[in-house]
């Protein structure tokens, strides 16, 4: 089974990661997850794959309520940093916000792919994984 | 024969000593006589006298005048007087004398003699005349010339007509009353005015038919007129008429005399003057009326003219535009704050003569200025002269109203996006941990072991817990925005204890030192909920900002309690909070960091409760040295919320 490379999942509930990593276990979704229990770490972290000339993520799941910089100030301050380094990397939206308004600013940006509604579950992973892989080959 | 015509005149001679001597009545007689004599011929009637053959003897009448007789009087002597009188006259005069032959009576009858136009009118009255021996010796005819009185009685009865046509035709009701004051006569005025029949009204006092609030005062009037206190009364009185309404008399009472000069009753008139006193109530209410408009509302009414200026102002002119009851004369343009406006207006006026609730800036006396609600109307007198009238209504008050409710609506506004943004936040805030509930289900149902699933229990738990809190911190919000204070004594031991007990869910608690110092003056009143409430968010903080890898954690409460108000300190030796963040820990789920049990609503909570309860909360912090969190209420005991 194919995995993806690596994840990187920003959400300031240690719960959600761990959650994350269980359902990544079981469905065999990624290879390496890095979680980033702060926006800021996110950022700092993303900063330094690039500097040290590590592969890109293929994909960051961010939530959105977050204290001090949100999920919202993450993607203004991401896009601005965005270089080709990051033209493979997807942005999902995984929050617990099921909120109309938050669909719409979500689509607003560019670079989020896909809005996905917590509890994050086995069958939504796999279809992420599925899709990700038909569309690289 | 000689010898005794001598002897004769002896005699006579001697006849006439002895009568001179002896009778001394004889002068007096001749007196008596020259007196009826000069009587005879003085007296204004005409006599005639004639003697026993009806022929004239003698007459009194005046050498230039002719009397009855056809001719003049010295031609007549001697004659009969069927000769001497005008035929009819004569014929008259025959029938009474022989009337009078039968009769033995003085004989009178009146005669008119027709001279061309004119009409002369005689009384004749015959008398016999006897001789010394009471023999029949003639007749004395007296004529007396009754023309005047004749003519006098022709007048007064002409004008006893005149007058009596005039009192029943006149409009005013003439009447007399006795000295009772009942009525004695009514002309037929009276029935056509008040519709009573004037033979059921007669004999009737008059009062009878004056209205029942006039009636005593009548009374009192027409009694002082029968004592003679008042000889005439004039006013206007109300009568009743057959149809029970009110008919206005102006009415002239005169009392009349009686010979011995008594009150015999009164005589007057009454004339109706309901029409007038209609028009005048009118006029008076409709004066009454725009008096009592004039007073009364708080509109200014005023009245321009071109040239005069004010001509007309009411008193709430005078109050709102702080002039005089004088009415200055004030231009237009000294009542517009904005000339602008005066231009505006007087175009419209000339224009459509006339605009109706112009909000306008006015200037007052003193230069102050008010908005007012005005109406405009452009008047033309008959003499071509332009007034503008107007209307004014103060409306600060409104604009103030409105002003206010402008900011009211801003605040409002603003309370609403806070709740919204409340509203976005508790719901996300509390889907959270449900979603990490429902993925830790997701999860456990894969986990192999026991022990595993034994793991994911307690995450569930801790999430559950944030969940609680979260409900809890709403249910406080909730509690201090709604219920109103309510104050009573404040055991702060008590309270204190209550909150550490409650704290106990946090297992750092052990970890820490908490020491507390109640400096009590006084006893201190205010609301229990709320301070608990204060104290159990500040305490929170403090436990959960604090730096466990420290070597004695601490946290000390220090509470000072006087008449006045009670000052709370909490201070903890934790991480302490980045300046930057200082200004943000009181804002609605503001959170630094993460936090497993925080809501991020305690210190907005312990805020907003302070507020409510009208304290200050000041914090001051050293990142890793540690935050005061230093609180002051007043003391209910001497505060009261009642003000404001």
């Amino acid at each position: 089974m194919t995995k993806i490379k690596k994840v990187l999942v920003i959400d300031d509930d240690p719960i959600n990661n761990i959650i994350f990593e269980k359902l990544s276990d079981i469905t065999g979704f990624a290879e390496q997850i890095t979680a980033c229990l702060s926006a800021v770490d996110g950022l700092d972290h993303l900063q330094n794959l690039q500097k040290n000339g590590e592969e890109a993520p293929a994909m960051i799941f961010l939530d959105i309520r977050m204290p001090i910089v949100n999920g919202w100030e993450f993607l203004q301050r991401f896009e601005k940093i965005k270089t080709p380094y990051f033209d493979n990397t997807l942005v999902y939206m995984l929050t617990s916000s099921s909120d109309q308004s938050d669909v719409n600013k979500a689509k607003n940006f560019g670079t989020v792919s896909d809005y996905i509604v917590k509890p994050l579950s086995v069958e939504v992973l796999e279809g992420i994984k599925e899709r990700q892989l038909t569309q690289a080959h | 024969m000689l010898k005794t015509i001598q002897r004769l005149q002896q005699e006579n001679e001697q006849l006439r000593e002895i009568i001179a001597n002896e009778t001394p009545e004889l002068p007096e007689i001749h007196e008596t006589q020259g007196q009826l004599r000069s009587a005879f011929f003085s007296i204004d009637d005409d006599v005639y006298v004639f003697d026993k053959a009806h022929r004239l003897l003698t007459s009194n009448i005046k050498p230039e005048k002719t009397g009855l007789l056809i001719t003049r009087h010295e031609q007549c002597y001697g004659r009969l007087f069927t000769d001497i009188f005008p035929a009819p006259f004569a014929s008259k005069l025959e029938i009474a004398l022989a009337h009078r032959s039968k009769t033995e009576e003085i004989q009178q009858f009146e005669y008119c003699l027709q001279d061309y136009q004119v009409s002369f009118y005689f009384k004749i009255s015959i008398n016999d005349r006897q001789d010394a021996a009471g023999r029949y010796a003639g007749f004395t005819m007296v004529v007396r010339d009754m023309t005047e009185e004749k003519i006098a009685a022709k007048k007064i009865i002409d004008s006893e007509k005149r007058y009596r046509s005039v009192v029943e035709n006149v409009r005013e009701v003439i009447f007399q009353t006795d000295r009772q004051g009942h009525w004695s006569f009514l002309n037929p005025a009276w029935r056509e005015i008040s519709g009573y029949d004037i033979y059921d009204s007669l004999e009737r006092p008059l009062t009878d038919f004056v209205h029942t609030t006039e009636k005593k005062l009548l009374e009192k009037l027409i009694e002082d007129m029968i004592c003679g206190k008042r000889h005439t009364v004039r006013r206007e009185v109300r009568f009743v008429n057959r149809q029970q309404q009110i008919i206005w008399m102006d009415m002239f009472v005169k009392a009349y005399l009686d010979d011995n000069g008594e009150v015999a009753g009164m005589s007057g008139a009454l004339s109706d003057i309901t029409q007038r006193k209609k028009a005048e109530q009118t006029v008076h209410e409709s004066r009454q009326w725009l008096e009592s408009i004039n007073k009364n509302i708080k509109e200014a009414i005023l009245r321009v003219d071109h040239q005069q200026g004010l001509v007309y102002s009411n008193c709430a002119f005078a109050d709102m535009f702080g002039y005089g009851q004088e009415g200055h004369p004030v231009s237009l343009s000294a009542l517009f704050a904005q000339e602008a406006d005066l231009r505006v207006c007087t175009k419209v006026l000339a224009k459509q003569t006339a605009f109706t609730n112009k909000i306008i800036l006015f200037r007052r006396k003193d230069g102050s200025t008010f908005w007012g609600l005005s109406s405009f109307m452009l008047v033309v007198d008959e003499n071509g002269h332009t007034f503008y009238d107007g209307a004014v209504r103060d409306i600060t008050d409104r604009k103030e109203a409105e002003q206010k409710l402008k900011e009211k609506n801003q605040e409002l506004i603003k309370i609403n996006e806070e709740l919204d943004r409340f509203v976005y936040s508790a719901s996300h805030d509390l889907r959270a941990p449900l979603a990490s509930t429902l993925g830790l289900i997701n999860i456990s149902r894969f986990a192999p072991s026991s022990q595993e699933q034994g793991q994911y229990l307690d995450l569930m738990e801790q999430s559950l817990n944030r969940m609680d809190k979260l409900i809890q911190d709403l249910t406080d919000y909730s509690r201090n925005a709604r219920l109103e204070i309510e104050t009573e004594e404040i055991d702060f031991d008590t309270i204190l204890k209550d909150v550490l007990q409650r704290l106990k869910y946090i297992k750092t608690i052990d970890q820490v030192k908490i020491n507390t110092r109640i400096t009590a003056e006084e006893v201190f009143y205010s609301d229990k909920i709320r301070i608990y409430v204060i104290l159990i968010n500040l305490i929170s903080n403090a436990l959960k900002y604090h730096k466990y890898d420290l070597a004695n954690p601490q946290i000390n409460i220090d509470i000072t309690i006087n008449d006045r108000q009670a000052v709370i300190a909490v201070a903890d030796n934790g991480i302490g909070i980045e300046k930057g963040y200082l200004d943000k820990i009181f804002t609605m789920f503001f959170q630094v960091t993460r936090d497993s049990i925080g809501s991020g609503l305690g210190l907005y909570i312990a805020k907003e409760t302070i507020n409510k309860l009208r304290g200050t909360i000041k914090v001051k912090s050293v990142v890793s040295k540690g935050s005061t969190f230093t609180v002051t209420l007043p003391n209910a005991k001497t505060y009261s919320y009642d003000q404001d």
